[in-house]
């Protein structure tokens, strides 16, 4: 893996504030070359100075990363659970909660997706198919690992064929929990890691 | 001068592109309000061009990297020249006798490149969504081109601007030849794989077809063509079968263009909302048992009228 990822999202109870400062606001302050004292300028440099390349690198940075944020598509894999966290899931992408307002898209092939959305234990058979999944997604890509059985285990923690947690195999950047979780979670789960995405 | 401006600006590239996004959406939102829900926001196609644009490119192993980065722009080189000679509100940006022959040609080079797509890539996917996109090609393209002919055996002439001026001054093809105008509707929907026909790329049968393997900046290239198609095609059937801008012979304005465009788009959306997906054998047997026919007839009762 190129990027180190950080786990510390996990601890962090969700819908706290700290999590919410990071998002737009933060992006927001990046994006003016006005706005001094963000630590983006203080490693940039004095604006003035900045060359028009980079400072013309940090406007299209800034439009990219607010594309990224608005067109989040998504790729669904079960790698080895009861079935429910995944009918949940589908509940999600119907027109009651409509996600496509979100830009939330299903992609069928990995090659088209941002996210990957998991659910349940990981059992050794899907191992291997889990992680080649994951590497043929194009980067930027994330994880959200949906269901306590993928966050943890759950209730299959122990078993004979089961490795465990999806993020002992892939890194995960957002957990969502539950048994099986909610739609409401799940997408709000999704809103605060396309808050998060830098 | 005035010709970079038709190229690049107005009736070109740059229109082209804003009209791709805002079809897009338009068709987008349209469906959403078909299942009762709210759909996505006016930049979503935008969003998604760009993400797509900044994402990884990746090749896989067993593809032909040169022709798989040469594929969308090819295809994307096709749509764009054939918008040059498809007039949009009365103004025409070339024109000659013949033209319609040579957007026909061009509107069919991105099918190719689609199905070559799937052809060079490694996937199992990748092949049969091509197979199927040549099969389907095959079987929608002949009702399409026979009764895109229709209108200009009426007129008399094979060029788009002059198709449509003689509709202004006489009848809409559309009610003249209502059989004819159903079979290009249909015929177009098959070209631009839109829902009721998008069997070469069924999600829940071969993933992507020919596009699964493809990903970031050529995705986005093909996504654009895709749009791109829509917009000509129906511009391409404004032209043909409802008279161009011109509303009874009155002064050709952009309105009633953009109306009456908006009013097939309508249709597609309707029709990608209402139907399910056919099976191929079953494309195949509407196409050739069916369509082609129908057509068959609608030329021979335009000759018998026209000539
Ligand atoms: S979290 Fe519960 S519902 Fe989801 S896969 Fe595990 S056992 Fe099934």
């Amino acid at each position: 893996m190129e990027q180190t990822r950080t786990y510390d999202r996990l601890p962090t109870p969700r819908g706290t504030k700290m999590q919410r400062e990071e998002g737009p606001k933060a992006c927001r302050k990046s994006l003016g070359p006005g706005a001094e004292g963000s630590s983006r300028q203080q490693i940039a440099g004095d604006s003035r100075t900045e060359p028009t390349k980079r400072r013309l690198q940090r406007y299209v940075d800034a439009v990219v990363r607010w594309a990224r944020r608005k067109s989040p598509w998504i790729l669904h894999y079960n790698s080895g659970g009861c079935n429910g966290c995944d009918i949940e899931i589908l509940a999600t992408l119907t027109p009651r909660y409509d996600v496509e307002r979100l830009g939330i898209l299903k992609e069928g092939s990995p090659r088209h997706a941002d996210i990957l959305l998991c659910t349940g234990p990981v059992t050794l058979q899907s191992r291997d198919r889990l992680r080649r999944i994951y590497e043929q997604m194009p980067e930027p890509k994330w994880v959200v690992s949906v269901g306590t059985c993928s966050c943890s285990g759950g209730v299959f923690k122990g078993a004979i064929n089961v490795v465990g947690s999806v993020d002992q195999v892939v890194p995960v950047d957002m957990y969502i929990p539950g048994c099986p979780c909610r739609p409401e979670a799940i997408i709000d789960g999704l809103a605060q890691l396309l808050r998060s995405i830098e | 001068m005035n010709a970079l401006i038709k190229m690049l600006i107005f009736p070109g590239f740059g229109f082209l592109f804003i009209a791709a996004l805002a079809f897009d959406w338009i068709d987008r939102r349209m469906i959403a309000r078909f299942h009762g829900r709210v759909g996505p926001p006016w930049y979503q196609p935008l969003a998604d061009f760009i993400k797509l644009l900044a994402k990884e490119d990746v090749v896989a192993e067993g593809t032909h990297g040169l022709a798989a980065a040469a594929l969308p722009i090819v295809s994307l080189t096709a749509v764009m020249t054939a918008s040059l000679y498809i007039p949009v509100g009365g103004i025409v940006g070339a024109s000659f006798e013949g033209d319609l022959i040579v957007v026909l040609f061009l509107l069919a080079l991105p099918a190719l490149a689609y199905f070559l797509a799937g052809w060079i890539s490694a996937g199992v996917y990748s092949v049969l969504g091509g197979h199927r996109s040549l099969l389907q090609y095959f079987s929608c393209e002949v009702p399409f081109l026979m009764a895109v002919t229709c209108p200009a055996i009426l007129a008399g002439s094979w060029s788009i601007n002059e198709i449509s001026n003689f509709q202004a001054q006489t009848a809409w093809s559309a009610l003249t030849q209502p059989l004819g105008f159903i079979l290009a509707l249909i015929g177009l929907i098959g070209k631009l794989k839109r829902d009721p026909l998008d069997i070469p790329k069924a999600k829940s049968e071969v993933v992507a077809g020919p596009l699964t393997d493809f990903s970031g900046r050529k995705l986005a290239l093909w996504h654009l063509t895709m749009n791109m198609q829509t917009v000509l095609g129906i511009f391409l059937l404004v032209n043909l079968f409802f008279g161009g801008s011109r509303f009874f012979n009155r002064v050709p304005a952009l309105p009633v263009f953009g109306l009456k465009s908006v009013a097939i788009l309508l249709m597609l959306s309707t029709a990608s909302a209402l139907y399910a997906r056919l099976r191929i054998d079953q494309l195949m047997d509407l196409g050739w048992r069916i369509l082609a026919p129908l057509a068959l007839i609608q030329i021979l009762a335009t000759l018998w009228i026209g000539g």
